[in-house]
């Protein structure tokens, strides 16, 4: 009796998709142990690749964003690198997708320009009386959804406190939760853009 | 004479008055409606309860449910239960925040089982909860690793 699944064609290479069409039409104890291989072959298929997108998802997810990614093209480099540094959003890339990694740290470094641009309209005008235009920030060559909807609205708000001609309503806006304040240094190294606005007094 | 009496008589029809004038009772409804909408702040929304794995080393964070504000509003969480909710005398309290989509964070703020806790005037944006527990614990036996628990909870945000 031979061992099941274990003859080989003359000549012919070893391999179990070559092996599986020798034994057809012999005896019975091969046709029993093909009809096995066909019952089990799916099952394989399926353990593999379970085990595939398994080791590619553990990759993925282990894998830090370098600056060089090519999601920052068209962002300053300075910017990318001080964000992705900040230990507050390296938290938040934490645990999540790497497509929801690469929309958030593209809209990450965005929102700490946008930030800062924020900040200086304040300053400017609570020192001179009237506010500076708004500066439009750069936008990367390939803008990654939801992010960059959610950078266009932050700009949109700016645009929109700067209109009310009452910068009460910028430092309300920089000052809110889920705002900029609490989240971002205003210089690299610094301060949060919150503690410099409540330097200036309400 | 006739011609200016007609016209006398028509203003002064109950009917027609009536035809006249409700265009404008259409339009005043419809004004305060409009003026309504825009003082009554948006309803709520819920999403939950719902169950996410957070692990009990008190380090690992666990990522939850994204929603998406309908306007500025406030965010609530509430642990609802956990299980295990206590292991060697240790509550499974968490620490929990939630990111907005362009990378801004909340505070974070801990919450026990039957507790709410809420972020005022939080800026529309779409908003991802993030948990992790507030103390190591071996939720595991005498398995390796710390293990986890299920924390189930509920989050209220501006609809």
């Amino acid at each position: 009796m031979p061992t099941p699944g274990a003859g080989t064609e003359a000549g012919g290479p070893s391999t179990p998709a070559s092996r599986l069409p020798a034994l057809q039409g012999t005896d019975s104890g091969r046709e029993q142990s093909l009809e096995n291989c066909r019952r089990q072959a799916p099952e394989a298929r399926l353990i593999i690749g379970i085990l595939v997108a398994t080791l590619l998802i553990g990759c993925s997810r282990s894998g830090a964003l370098s600056p060089d990614d090519p999601i920052f093209k068209g962002l300053p480099r300075a910017a990318v690198v001080e964000t992705l540094s900040l230990p507050r959003v390296q938290t938040n890339l934490e645990g999540i997708s790497t497509q929801q990694q690469r929309s958030l740290a593209q809209a990450s470094v965005r929102t700490l320009i946008a930030c800062r641009e924020a900040l200086r309209v304040y300053l400017a005008w609570i020192r001179t009386g009237a506010p500076p235009k708004v500066s439009p920030g750069p936008v990367p060559e390939n803008p990654i959804e939801p992010g960059n909807s959610a950078v266009e609205q932050e700009y949109t708000r700016l645009k929109a406190a700067v209109a009310s001609g009452d910068p009460d309503e910028l430092r309300a806006m920089l000052l809110a939760e889920g705002g900029c304040g609490p989240n971002w240094p205003a210089e690299p190294g610094g301060p949060t853009i919150a503690e410099v606005v409540q330097e200036q007094g309400a | 004479m006739e011609g200016r009496r007609g016209l006398v008589e028509e203003v002064r029809d109950p009917d027609k008055t009536l035809l006249t004038t409700l265009p404008l009772l259409v339009l005043v409804g419809l004004a305060s409606l409009a003026t309504l909408a825009g003082v009554v702040p948006a309803s709520a929304a819920t999403r939950g309860p719902q169950v996410l794995t957070v692990s009990c080393d008190g380090v690992t964070i666990s990522t939850g449910v994204r929603v998406v504000f309908g306007s500025n509003g406030t965010y609530k969480v509430r642990q609802n239960s956990t299980n295990p909710s206590i292991v060697d005398g240790i509550p499974s309290n968490t620490n929990t925040w939630a990111v907005s989509d362009n990378g801004n964070s909340l505070s974070v703020k801990t919450v026990s089982d039957g507790t709410t806790v809420s972020w005022t005037n939080v800026i529309r944006s779409g908003y991802t909860t993030k948990a992790y527990k507030t103390q190591a614990a071996n939720c595991n036996g005498i398995g390796f690793g710390h293990g986890n628990y299920d924390w189930n909870y509920t989050v209220t945000y501006p609809g």
